[in-house]
């Protein structure tokens, strides 16, 4: 897979005032020696808990935060300063809160001119982010989710190789979530690299191709979910959902409502059928899993 | 119009334009015997109410230019686009000054025509450009000054507390200032006829930017001269000009939002 970005052992500490020595600051918590590569249209999702240096990551990789060691590198291996990474990364903030009577239009064509003059694409993020209905609103009569859209819009202009998110799905109602998922999975598949972000760690489950676990400002774990659920040991016993009778089986039986049960523990053998009897099986495969016990079991794994 | 112009714009017309007017009238007198005879004069004691107004405006439209981007999270947004952070403080910077000067540079100019109008003189064009330059600084540096506030500033209360601050101390302590160094160095205060006081004070007024605004228009007066020649006020205007702007653009280049 062409690798659009890379992180070569990137350091950033923020600097913090320094309890011992007034009116001085020294080096606090960042990010330490991160080495990633971003592939080309992938979906990546970005975890950790609070404090654990997400948001700075993706400062760093957007070029607003300067790399303190380390390098950052483009598709062609080449080391790239903040200002150049700008240019090619689209970065969403979290939480922008968009004021004043200015209207979506116009705060986009602004920032179009500050990325070279390219009016032309304003059009065309507006479409993407489904905001056309609100291009002259004063910014100040956005709700919060169509202020996301603009935030994200934002990101968007310049056709970006990159798209960092950060918190996206933030205020959010389900259905807004769900397109702006639909959206990003179009974006991959044009061959954005996108990394997201995100608390809502069961907006990431079954969209995100390989994870990024963060933890103290440290990459602990990276891979498909499948693969690192396996590599921490993290239980994913067998499931069976099956429509008719209670199945009479020698294991945890759930009750679903509307007839369906849900059998956990035994793959489905011979033997499972028979007990099964006359229910019909609508599922059958490991527990999906649960990004929220990956993350506790990795961090865990990092205390010890 | 915006709930600021609505508040400055009363402010700058009854103070510089109704200063004019004031000052011009031929039955005003001042006290200590001011002169008024000149235009050049008259403009003199109306910069006193640049200095209230104008300056105070530059401080009102810029004491929150990068605190509420910074707030908001829009500053965030702008320092991932593709232009330079230093092309983005010029523009900060570019576009706050225009919002101040131009509306007091018009209504400077109206207080020029006001006193030619009342007066029957028009200032000359050395005294013109003197003091509509001198006018537009001063107003330039209280903008940069502020901005260069707000961007330290990490929440809007203590934006304008800078802004307001700074403003205070230029205004309306900056005597008190001069009085306590000058008594710190044995001087005697007060006194305009003490060759020492006037000199002490004129070098401690190239530390304040209204002090070097007086400075700039007094080279204009003739019957003035505080024991400093051009060379140093020209140089005080000129730091005063640079020095806050160069500054205002380095820290946004290392501003982390």
């Amino acid at each position: 897979m062409q690798v659009t970005l890379q992180l070569e052992g990137v350091t950033f500490r923020h600097l913090v005032p320094d309890p011992h020595r007034r009116f001085r600051r020294k080096l606090g918590p960042g990010i330490h020696a991160i080495d990633l590569s971003l592939g080309e249209g992938e979906l990546i999702g970005l975890v950790g808990r609070n404090g654990a240096g997400k948001s700075t990551l993706l400062k760093v990789m957007a070029g607003i935060l300067t790399v303190q060691d380390g390098r950052v590198l483009d598709r062609k291996g080449t080391p790239q300063p903040a200002h150049a990474l700008r240019k090619m990364i689209g970065h969403m903030p979290e939480q922008v809160r968009w004021q004043g009577k200015r209207t979506p239009l116009a705060m986009l064509q602004e920032l179009a001119v500050m990325d070279g003059g390219r009016l032309d694409l304003v059009e065309g993020a507006i479409r993407l982010v489904g905001l056309q209905e609100q291009t002259m609103l004063p910014m100040d009569a956005l709700s919060q989710g169509m202020r996301q859209r603009l935030t994200l819009a934002s990101a968007m202009l310049g056709s970006p190789d990159v798209l960092l998110l950060d918190e996206p799905y933030n205020g959010l109602d389900p259905a807004a979530a769900r397109s702006l998922t639909r959206v990003l999975t179009r974006l991959a598949s044009r061959g954005v690299s996108v990394v997201i972000s995100s608390h809502h760690l069961h907006q990431l489950e079954g969209v995100v191709d390989r994870l990024l676990l963060l933890d103290r400002g440290r990459l602990i774990a990276e891979g498909p979910a499948d693969g690192l659920a396996d590599e921490l040991g993290l239980e994913r016993p067998w499931e069976t959902v099956v429509e008719g009778q209670r199945p009479d089986v020698e294991a945890e039986v759930e009750d679903l409502g509307q007839g369906r049960w849900r059998i956990r523990g035994p793959r489905l053998t011979a033997s499972l059928m028979d007990s099964i009897g006359s229910a019909s099986v609508i599922e059958h495969g490991r527990r999906k899993v649960n990004l929220a016990d990956l993350l506790d079991r990795a961090t865990m794994g990092e205390e010890e | 119009m915006s709930t600021r112009t609505v508040v400055a714009l009363p402010l700058l017309i009854l103070a510089i334009p109704g200063a004019a007017w004031g000052l011009s009238d031929p039955n005003t007198t001042l006290p200590a015997d001011i002169p008024l005879d000149t235009p050049m004069q008259m403009l003199f004691v109306s910069s006193l109410f640049v200095l209230l107004t104008a300056t105070l405006a530059a401080v009102l439209y810029a004491w929150d230019g990068v605190s509420r981007d910074r707030a908001s999270g829009v500053l965030e947004v702008h320092l991932g686009r593709g232009m330079g952070r230093r092309g983005q403080a010029t523009v900060i910077a570019a576009s706050h000054l225009m919002v101040t000067t131009l509306p007091v540079m018009v209504l400077a100019v109206v207080a020029i025509v006001i006193i030619r109008i009342r007066t029957g003189a028009w200032a000359s064009f050395g005294d013109s450009v003197v003091f509509l330059g001198s006018t537009m600084l001063v107003v330039t540096w209280y903008t940069t000054i502020a901005l260069l506030a707000s961007s330290y500033a990490r929440d809007q209360g203590t934006a304008i507390a800078f802004g307001v601050g700074v403003w205070f101390l230029f205004t309306m302590l900056w005597l008190l200032v001069t009085s306590v160094l000058a008594g710190l160095a044995g001087i005697e205060v007060g006194s305009t006829a003490n060759a020492q006081w006037v000199q002490f004070e004129a070098v401690v007024d190239l530390l304040s930017p209204n002090g070097v605004y007086h400075h700039l228009l007094e080279l204009r007066l003739e019957n003035v001269d505080r024991g400093l020649g051009a060379g140093p006020v020209i140089v005080a205007a000129v730091a005063w000009t640079v020095l806050p702007l160069w500054w205002f653009q380095r820290r946004m280049e290392g501003l982390v939002p």
